[in-house]
């Protein structure tokens, strides 16, 4: 099997009866337990409420809902996929919430937006002057963090942050985030191919 | 050699590692620079996605959620029949002593006051139902920390 599918085969059983032990434990008072089942989804949590909600002040508050329901539902958690998935559908969910009663869109603030667009094209200036080197991994990740922040629609933003940096799969995401498999996978690869785009237009022409 | 060049999606396809139907471009992208080119780009671009600075709280987010949390209950467990089965064999075993030994405890105690005994007897008895008491919460308390660790441990 190619390593690329492998890396992403997370639903084990040596997982379901990780999560069913900490399930249990919680279930019975032990609040250490639940301490771990934080630091195991915290990464994963804090990633979709950065990435989704524009207000810095509120998403400490989102993370801190995100887990009380968590808590408070733990007992309805019936194993069919990974705890960390379920603790990540909750916080989606609660970001939809969040927006949905803020009535803004799921979109990066004007300034936000504003500034984003300053910052990429200083990035490509920068690089066609220099279109000759090489980008090392630090610059190429700088000017990424302001690309994927410029994605739209802005639920592409999520996607790319939950396969490229939490590894996870097309199932998990489409678990997350209700969306089906097919267009997880679907909204990925133009997602992709808009910042290969964005990002090379500037400094190698030559190769669109 | 495939004329077309590959689509996007099988460029990316390949800069995963994901399965590309078909063998045409394996030839294809041997000779074609610009295929080449794409799939090495968004090898890169993949690189660094995952490079990416992760976001972080400022402050410990764990201290917060617990803090947090409100207070469990315990779920109530079914009854275990070791208490029960130990009370009955201790009770058994006072009875025994006190039909063997009774003509002694009766000779020793004739000089005691009624009242005084049932003071005696009432303390003692409370004294040890709430020593016992302790003892299985602190051996309870033990055998799930002991539990935890031990799972996690693994
Ligand atoms: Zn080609």
């Amino acid at each position: 099997m190619l390593p690329g599918l492998i890396k992403r085969m997370h639903f084990n059983h040596r997982h379901i009866s990780e999560d069913q032990y900490l399930v249990n434990q919680v279930l019975k008072g032990n609040q250490q337990a639940f301490a771990s089942i934080v630091r195991q989804t915290e990464g994963l949590v804090v990633q979709i409420v950065f990435k989704m909600i524009p207000a810095a002040g509120d998403r400490q508050d989102i993370v801190q809902d995100v887990y009380l329901k968590a808590f408070s539902s733990l007992a309805a958690f019936k194993f069919q996929s990974k705890l960390s998935t379920w603790v990540g559908k909750i916080a989606y969910n609660s970001c939809l919430h969040y927006l949905e009663k803020k009535k803004l869109m799921f979109l990066p603030g004007a300034d936000e937006q504003e500034n984003g667009l300053d910052q990429l094209n200083k990035h490509q200036e920068l690089f066609q002057h220099s279109a000759e080197k090489a980008l090392s991994q630090k610059e190429l990740a700088a000017i990424l963090t302001t690309a994927v922040r410029m994605l739209s629609p802005p639920v592409y933003q999520t996607l790319i942050i939950l396969y490229h940096q939490e590894e996870l799969s097309y199932a998990e995401i489409g678990e997350i985030t209700s969306l089906p498999e097919g267009t997880v996978k679907n909204y990925l690869f133009r997602a992709r191919k808009a910042l290969r785009q964005q990002i090379l237009s500037g400094y190698k022409k030559e190769d669109l | 050699m495939k004329q077309e060049h590959l689509s996007d999606d099988e460029l990316q396809q390949l800069a995963l590692e994901q399965e590309v139907p078909g063998q045409q471009w394996e030839a294809h992208i041997q000779q074609c620079a610009k295929c080449a080119t794409a799939i090495a780009d968004y090898r890169a671009m993949f690189a660094a996605l995952s490079a990416m600075e992760k976001p972080v709280f400022n402050l410990d987010m764990e201290i917060q959620i617990l803090s947090k949390l409100p207070v469990v209950t315990t779920a109530k467990r079914p009854a275990s029949h070791l208490p029960m089965w130990l009370g009955i064999a201790a009770i058994t075993m006072a009875g025994i002593t006190v039909w063997v030994m009774g003509n002694y405890f009766k000779e020793l105690l004739k000089g005691v006051d009624s009242m005084m005994l049932c003071l005696l007897v009432a303390t003692a008895i409370t004294i040890t139902v709430l020593q016992c008491r302790e003892m299985l919460a602190t051996y309870r308390k033990k055998m799930e920390l002991l539990k935890f660790y031990q799972k996690t441990a693994t």
